[in-house]
């Protein structure tokens, strides 16, 4: 097997352990929380004796916990769609269906903002990194500063309040008019949806760009100072490959890591954004399970989240070893 | 006759919070066209500093003041594009450390022929083939082509750096410390390369180097700095054989060769002053054998002795060529 074969073989390992981990970790921790399930549902519909011992039986809580655990595993990984039980909110809506409701408009919200955000910071950090203490730099670091000691949810605040509530230009929230009433994907829907989406994604654009803009210009601080950028220089090369092969190439790294750490909100929803919009996002589902305590929809939305955080960082790494060579042949 | 290169009391100053560093502080010179032109001195008295400043490359905060003329262009005055051109096409540099002046992202065939691409209109094909013709020049098999720089040793990677350096045929290469980072054998080889590809391609060469031998070697003239001045400067075989500033001779003692065997290596007394808010004297003058009053009080002017050399000293030793 080749080198680059091993290695991408034991990024593939590294991922299963680290997803099997998380499984392990998702089965434990409700169970730690010493609230029988059963009770919940049975404290806020008064349910007879026999009702309660019929729960138990099918939420298979009678059974060892190894017992429990098997069946789980079964359940999430040789199932498909993978068996996340039932919400006890929404009794007998399955989890796997109430998040099928709600990613959509998460990926859709977030992964658009979280694409606009990669992409202009990195621009940004990159222009500011080359060019250092030029205007753009020393603009960025005061900028950024400013809107990261923001609490996030406090400029969703703010948008709504001047965009929606006074000056009356967007929606306050929500993800599409309820008296909206064009067909799915047509083109007054599509604009209705786009139009919904503005104020949260502007709202996450402003919070995460800076990230990504720091990262880069802080990464290509150190590369400037490098050799072979001088010899770049010296060698008369054009702007464009100066930023392009030099500059963009080698500092691209971190800011594919920070893609992949990022693709934990895409899925997991940015939670305060689509609570301050209303917007009927994975986030908003993981507030309302939390407050009720629904533990099978809030470990279904940890799984989903496990496995895209991990899936996401086994293909950062992948993409790493295609940006440097010093990964793929060592 | 004036010279490829020109150096007219040039002084590149680096701004710092504790005062101005004089990195290079009035040095005049000229380069013989078609002549290897050595620049010796220790570390950090502004040899590789000119050798970037030749290329118009001062790095912010720093300034040059003072002359910098290239193949007839004054380098300091140059717009971008102009001075885009000018670099690598008229003048080109094999690095010092060549193991880190590869972009370690990419096969040498696409470093060799980006810098041939970016500089004239010619296909990538072509540029390929223009970049394989140049491995061969400096004999490597054309399989390096697809290699990364963290594949190949020192050697190989120094070897890489000289074929770019020829690749646009330049008047003028200059070499900073070309084979300090290598092996004593791949030194030998590399620099022998070094040498074939110069007069195969009848470049100027400026050779910076703090290693007399490698610069008694392969120099038509030779010039001495310290601490960002020329102390000595002439033709090499003269001031190596009979040095005449007491600096050049404190050198060469300190140097090890193969003849001082059994003998004491003598090391020059002391530090280099800090180049920042320089003396008003001769800057030598703190670490010399032979100062006496008038070294104390104020710069030596430059002295033109019979063999032609010029020094910068009230006491040179030698003095034979001045008759």
């Amino acid at each position: 097997m080749s080198a680059y074969g091993r290695f991408l073989l034991r990024r593939a390992v590294y991922a299963v352990i680290t997803f099997f981990i998380a499984l392990v970790m998702i089965f434990i921790i409700p169970r730690l929380v010493a609230v029988n399930p059963v009770d919940i549902i049975a404290a806020s519909q008064q349910l007879p004796p026999s009702a309660i011992r019929q729960l138990t039986v099918e939420f298979g809580l009678n059974k060892p916990v190894y017992v429990q655990f098997l069946l789980y595993l079964k359940n999430v990984i040789l199932t498909f769609p993978p068996n996340l039980g039932f919400s006890y909110e929404y009794y007998p809506i399955s989890v796997w269906k109430l998040i099928s409701i709600s990613l959509p408009w998460t990926l859709f919200l977030v992964g658009t903002s979280v694409a606009i955000s990669a992409f202009l910071g990195t621009m940004m950090g990159l222009y500011a990194g080359m060019n250092r203490g030029g205007i753009l730099d020393r603009m960025m670091s005061y900028a950024a500063m400013t809107t990261q000691s923001l609490p996030y949810f406090w400029i969703a605040i703010v948008l709504q309040i001047l965009l929606a509530v006074v000056l009356r230009v967007f929606p306050i929230g929500g993800a599409i008019s309820i008296t909206d009433v064009s067909p799915p994907y047509s083109l007054p829907w599509i604009q209705d949806v786009v139009y919904h989406a503005l104020l949260p994604m502007i709202t996450i654009v402003i919070a995460t760009t800076p990230v990504y803009s720091i990262i880069m210009r802080n990464t290509l601080v150190d590369i400037v100072r490098e050799d072979y950028m001088v010899a770049a220089e010296a060698k008369g090369l054009k702007k464009s490959t100066l930023y392009n092969t030099y500059g963009l190439r080698n500092g691209i790294l971190p800011v594919v890591s920070l893609i992949a750490v990022h693709f934990g909100y895409v899925v997991g929803g940015a939670l305060l954004v689509e609570i301050v919009f209303s917007y009927p996002g994975v986030g908003t589902l993981l507030f309302n399970a939390i407050l009720s305590h629904d533990y099978p929809l809030i470990q279904g939305i940890f799984f989903i989240l496990a496995i895209t955080v991990i899936g996401a960082n086994f293909i950062a790494d992948v993409i790493y070893s295609y940006i440097d060579p010093r990964i793929r042949y060592t | 006759m004036s010279g490829i290169v020109e150096l007219a009391d040039l002084k590149i100053i680096f701004p710092t919070s504790r005062g101005d560093v004089n990195a290079v502080d009035g040095v005049t010179l000229s380069v013989e066209e078609g002549s290897v032109f050595g620049i010796a001195g220790e570390s950090g008295c502004g040899k590789t500093t000119i050798g970037l400043a030749l290329m118009g490359i001062i790095r912010k905060p720093g300034r040059s003041e003072g002359g910098i003329r290239v193949n007839g262009k004054d380098v300091s005055s140059m717009k971008d594009e102009e001075q885009r051109l000018f670099r690598w096409k008229e003048v080109s540099m094999v690095f010092q450390g060549a193991m880190n002046s590869l972009n370690p992202v990419k096969n040498i065939g696409y470093q060799i022929a980006e810098v041939i691409r970016d500089h004239s209109q010619v296909t990538r094909q072509k540029s390929m083939e223009m970049a394989t013709e140049l491995l061969k020049k400096v004999r490597l098999p054309a399989t390096i082509l697809d290699r990364f720089p963290h594949q190949l040793s020192g050697g190989q990677k120094q070897r890489v750096v000289i074929a770019m350096a020829i690749a646009l045929n330049p008047k003028l290469i200059i070499a900073d410390e070309p084979t300090t980072a290598l092996d004593v054998v791949s030194q030998e080889y590399v620099l022998q390369m070094l040498k074939a590809v110069v007069e195969a391609s009848n470049s100027t060469v400026v050779l910076i180097s703090h290693d007399l031998s490698l610069l008694a070697e392969m120099c038509d003239y030779i010039a001495i700095m310290y601490l960002g001045k020329i102390m000595e400067t002439g033709r090499a075989e003269d001031i190596l054989a009979n040095p005449s500033h007491p600096y050049t001779l404190a050198l060469l003692d300190s140097n090890i060769t193969i003849d001082k065997r059994g003998k004491k290596v003598e090391s020059i007394p002391g530090y280099p002053p800090s180049p920042i808010n320089l003396p008003r004297n001769c800057r030598f003058s703190d670490r010399c054998a032979f100062a006496t009053s008038e070294c104390y009080e104020s710069e030596p002017p430059p002295t033109t002795m019979k063999d032609g050399r010029t020094v910068y000293c009230y006491h040179p030793r030698y003095e034979d060529g001045e008759g």
